[in-house]
Formats: structure tokens, sequence, C-alpha cells
């Protein structure tokens, strides 16, 4: 009778196990958590940990609660796609991808075949409606056609640089940004006075530098990645380059602004696509984030969290299936997030502001809002 | 004048770093003829080493190296334990294979115990720049240059004049026959993976303030210490620090004087010339012929 009575409890609290995970909402997420894009997309995590952490405390959606799981992408191409397939096989309802553009771009066909919605910090034009993207991926971010060309416009008018150059990694992340920069610079009757590249791996600029520094530049626009801008900061100084010094957004993250040795960056800018931390209206977000991460909030973070609420309201609003959520996706209109303001509605490409910051005392401030 | 002097600086301590790289990479083929790949990341440990120990925990920079080195030489006397010495006697690509299996290990290792966002590790002499002449020089990047002459030199001296030098060099070129005259080939061998360690945590403490320290960095060393093992001739000691040189060389003297864009072109196009006018690389060695 004992037994039976045990076999009994348990079974009852298994199925009480079953119907929790059941009533779960899984939501997938496909980023590096190892490799070299380990760092850069850790924020990423956070940003949706913090938006779940908050859904939950709400309630759920619809009264479910919603489940992350993660797929780590390896910080490799293949694995970004491998990565994607695993999570399809958990059946989640939407998938906050990795923010590396050449691994969406290799992941679109998967994307388009299965529908789910997906959302994805990757900046690469390539990936607006009008060109490869498809219906069911949203950009949480400005993309890289408005974020180039807003820095240029900085450079010309707000510093009033005549004579402008370009240093950009040789990957197609800085190939698009050469070609945005040109184009802005072209719209203006310009055109720029120096282009140098270096590979990702590289960490001497010295010869570009000097080239740079010879071609007697005002104003110097630098993309690539947080090592990267690293070297060049240190470089610039010690080659005593006298040009206004624009980064791309990895060259002020915070966790890059810590590796500035000895205010090596302070005078120099940056671009980004919001400052959640100095907006005083998302302050009280931006301290939450600090004391759970240690590490102060960043517009990536910011604009993963905004995306699983803005997918939140359309499960909410619409229901589960993915058609559905699509659909309610694609009628958002100026929605405005933590690091953003989302448009959807008449293939809109997602994120549309860009700000220009300042290093000040080894932090970010906000230097000008960029149309 | 200018420019090329303060290219020159740099290639030359770029190539210094390629240099010791590509040394301690020689060492365990000279020695036990096995290639080690997870060399990378052997060096990113040594830049890992000394943040914990500088930033981290706040230690004097000088203890900080020191305590690099030893955590190195302790990854090294590990791997001879648990990797090479099951190894020997097979196939080398079945140490290879083990080897880029434990690098990935390690690399994941990195972020799980020192987290994914870089880091940096600041140098001997602060971040501000001196003056010498018509260039701008980073103190540290003399200490580098200065290092290198200063172990490579000594090393070669090592190997060449003492006793255990000579032993090490008879057990890279002939085991059995040094076995037979009584050196402890085994014992040679434990050294060679202790040294190779050793200039590993040297180059990874001394790459971090230049390099920013992230899970991925040794990798890239390692290609262009690899490049240089090739060039100056396999399983050669002194290829590896003249190949090392010339890498470093060629790559800043082509980014200034012909294109950015096709720095690493220009840079392996030159190895290939090398390798064409001396397919074993600028200094072979007799060891070259067992491999």
């Amino acid at each position: 009778m004992k037994l039976l009575t045990v076999l009994s409890a348990a079974a009852l609290a298994l199925g009480a196990v079953s119907a929790q995970a059941q009533s779960d909402i899984t939501l997938g997420m496909v980023v590096g958590t190892t490799g070299a894009f380990a760092g850069g997309e850790a924020p990423l995590v956070n940003g949706v940990k913090l938006a779940v952490e908050d859904v939950n405390a709400k309630g759920g959606v619809g009264g479910r609660k919603l489940k992350l799981v993660i797929e780590d992408t390896g910080s490799e191409q293949t694995g970004a796609v491998n990565a994607y397939n695993r999570i399809l096989a958990q059946k989640p309802v939407a998938i906050m991808d990795t923010t590396v553009s050449g691994f969406v771009l290799s992941q679109l066909g998967a994307i388009e075949d299965e529908g789910v919605p997906t959302f994805t910090g990757a900046a690469t034009a390539q990936i607006a409606l009008d060109k490869k993207g498809v219906a069911n991926l949203f950009r949480v971010r400005t993309s890289d056609s408005l974020v180039p060309g807003a820095a240029t416009r900085f450079a010309a008018r707000n510093l009033q640089a005549k004579r402008i150059g370009v240093l950009r990694v040789n990957n197609e992340y800085g190939a698009g940004w050469r070609s945005a920069i040109e184009g802005a610079l072209a719209e203006m009757g310009m055109k720029p006075a120096i282009v140098e590249s270096y590979e990702g791996a590289d960490r001497d600029l010295t010869p570009q530098l000097l080239r740079i520094k010879e071609a007697n530049v005002d104003a110097l626009i630098v993309a690539g990645d947080p090592p990267n801008h690293v070297v060049a900061v240190q470089q610039i100084r010690q080659l005593g380059l006298n040009a206004k010094v624009i980064m791309s957004n990895s060259g002020v993250l915070p966790t890059t602004l810590r590796l500035y040795q000895g205010g090596a960056a302070d005078g120099f800018y940056g671009t980004v696509d919001s400052l959640p931390a100095a907006n005083p209206a998302h302050k009280a977000w931006a301290d939450r984030y600090k004391a759970a991460f240690n590490v102060d909030a960043d517009y990536s973070a910011a604009e993963y969290y905004d995306g699983v609420m803005m997918l939140a309201d359309a499960i909410a609003k619409a229901g589960e299936k993915p058609a559905d959520i699509v659909k309610a996706l694609r009628a958002l209109k100026d929605r405005a997030g933590v690091g953003n303001t989302y448009t959807y509605a008449d293939k809109g490409d997602g994120g549309q502001t860009v700000a220009i910051g300042e290093i000040k005392g080894g932090r970010l401030e906000l230097a000008a809002q960029v149309k | 004048m200018e420019t090329f002097l303060q290219v020159l600086l740099s290639g030359a301590t770029m190539g210094c770093i390629y240099a010791f790289v590509a040394l301690g990479f020689t060492l365990t083929i000279a020695a036990a003829g096995v290639v080690n790949f997870a060399y990378s990341e052997w060096v990113t440990f040594g830049s890992y080493f000394g943040v914990t120990f500088a930033v981290i925990l706040g230690w004097p920079l000088w203890l900080a190296l020191g305590a690099s080195i030893a955590g190195c030489i302790a990854i090294g006397w590990l791997f001879q334990l648990f990797v090479f010495t099951p190894l020997e006697g097979r196939h080398f690509l079945t140490s290879v294979s083990a080897t880029i299996g434990i690098a990935l290990a390690m690399q994941a290792l990195v972020t799980l115990l020192w987290g994914p966002y870089p880091l940096t590790l600041p140098t001997f002499f602060g971040s501000s720049a001196v003056q010498i002449g018509t260039i701008s020089v980073f103190p540290h990047n003399l200490l580098i240059i200065a290092l290198a002459v200063l172990i490579i030199g000594g090393l070669q001296l090592a190997l060449t004049r003492t006793s255990i030098g000579l032993r090490l060099q008879a057990t890279a070129q002939d085991p059995m026959a040094a076995r037979l005259m009584g050196i402890p080939v085994r014992r040679m061998r434990t050294l060679a993976y202790c040294l190779s360690a050793g200039i590993a945590g040297l180059s990874g403490f001394l790459v971090a303030p230049l390099f920013v320290v992230t899970n991925t960095m040794g990798f890239g060393l390692m290609l262009k210490g690899f490049a240089a093992t090739i060039v100056g001739g396999w399983g050669s000691l002194k290829g590896a620090v003249y190949g090392g040189l010339l890498v470093g060389l060629i790559e800043a003297l082509g980014a200034a004087y012909i294109s950015s864009e096709y720095k690493e072109l220009i840079a392996f196009a030159m190895i290939i010339v090398v390798l064409l006018v001396r397919p074993r690389g600028l200094f072979p060695e007799r060891i070259a012929e067992k491999l």
C-alpha cells in the first residue's frame, strides 16, 4: 500500500513537472559563447536574460513563462548554421540570433524556410528587406547603411573636417563602412583623403597610420573590432596623429573603454545606436543591468532586451503561431525601446537612431544625435 | 627616412615577437619531433597569467612576469606528462591532432576561467611614447627587442657551449644514439618542453600590453610563428629567429611602401619566393630529415 502511495505521489510530481515544462514558452538564442566573438556577444545574452526575467516577473506571456535556451556558434560560420538548426529542433517560439553579419547571411536559407521569427543585431545593409532580408528576420539595430554615413556627416559638419581619412578592417564589415563613408562624402561633394586597411588579427598599424599622417587628414574614421580600436588608439597617440578620431561602435563599448590605458582615448569619438546609461528615462534600467552583470549597459544589450519585449507583446497580441507573430511585428512603427526606436511596418529595417559619443575621463558622453 | 625608421622599428618589434613564438614552437620540434599546435594557447595562457597576477592580484610586474613564466612551465610539464609522453613513437599526425584538440579545449577554458571580455596588461614603463631623434617609440617595444637579443643569444650560447645544451642537441639529432651515450633522453625532452613553455609565458606576458588579451590572441601569433618556422628552416632554432624577423619586417615594409590592403599577400608571396630558392628554408637542420 505504502509503495502504491509513493508511486502515485511520484507520478503526480512527474506530471506536475511535465505540465510545468509544457507551459513554458521556449525562446531560442544563437550566439557565440566561446571563441573570438564571445566577448562582443556577452551583452546580448545579458540583455535577453534581463528581458526574460522581466517578462516572467510580470507573469509571463498569457500566463506562460519564457524559457531561454542558448546554443553556441563557437564564433564560426558553420557553427552558426549548425547552432541555428539545433535550436530549431527545440521548437522555439522565436530566436534571438547572433549579431555577426556574415553568420546571419549564411543562416538566411534556414531562417526563411522555417519561418520562425528571428531577431538579430547584425548591422549589414544586406539583410534589409529590399536586399537579401526575409520577412521573419527582424533587425534590432541600426543598419550599417546609416551609421557610417552619420559618422561621416558628424566629421564634416560638427567637426568641420575637410580631409577625412578611413582606416578599416579588411572584411565585409570594414568594406561596408568604406563604401557607406564614400557614399556619404560623395553626397557632400567630397572624397576620402585616404583609405587604409588592416587585417583583424593585426596588432601593429604603424605603416597605415604613418600614411594617414602623411595624408594630413583632419578627421579619421576607424572601423574594426575592440582589439583593433585599442591598438589604433595607442599607436595614434604614439605617432602623434592630430586628427579627430571617430571609432565604429565596438570602440566605445563599456568593455572596450576600460582597455584604453592612461586616458589615451579621451577626446576620441565613437558611434553608438544609443547611450542607455546617459538617458535619464532609461537610467533605472541601466542601473539594474549593472547590478545584475557587473558591467555598464551598452546599446546592444538594450536592443536585444527590446527584441524580447517586442516579441512578448506580439505573442500576447497575436498568439504563438510564427506567421501571426511575424504579422504583429511587421505592423510596428516607431516603437520606442531602451536601446533604439524600431520600425518594421512598410518594409522597415528596424532601428533608426544613431548617436555620437565622446570619451571623457574614460567614459562615453553624448556628443550629438545624428540624422 | 623618418617613416622608414619608424616602420623598421615596428617591423623589428613584431619580428622579435614572431621570433619568440617560432623559437618556442621549434624547440619541441627539434627536441622531440613534436609539432605542438597548442603552443598558441600556451602563449595565451602566458598573457592571462600576467593579467591575473599583475592586474587582479596586484603583484609587481616583474614578479607577475616570473610567475607567468612559472605557470606556463607548469603547463609544459603537464603536457609532457599527459600528452607528449603517451604519444611518443606514434605517427606525428597523431600528436598534431591531439594538440589541435587540446588547443580548442584550452581556448574554451580561458573563457570559463577569465570570462568573455577582452583584458589588458600595463607595461613596465607606462603608456607614453618617448622621442628618439625623429622617431617615436614605446619603451615597451625596446624592452621586447632587448629581451629578444638577450634571450635568443643566451639560448644559442647555452645550446652550443654548455654540457646540458649539447646533450639537448644530441637528443634532438639522434635520440637512440644519445640514449646509448648515457644521455637521459626523457629528461632532456622534458627540459625542452618546459623551456618552450617558459618562452611561451614570456611571449604572452610581453605581447599582452601591445595586443589586447583575448582567448584567440595566440592563434594569429602562432600562424606567423609557424610561417617563420617554415621560412627559417623546419626544426632550426637559428632559422626560427631569422624567419620571425623576416616575416615581421616584410609585413611592415610591405604595408608602408606597397599596400596595406595586400600586406599579408606580400608577406606570404615573399615566403614562397624564399622557399622556391631554398626549399628547406634559410637555415635547414639535419633534424629536418627525420620528419
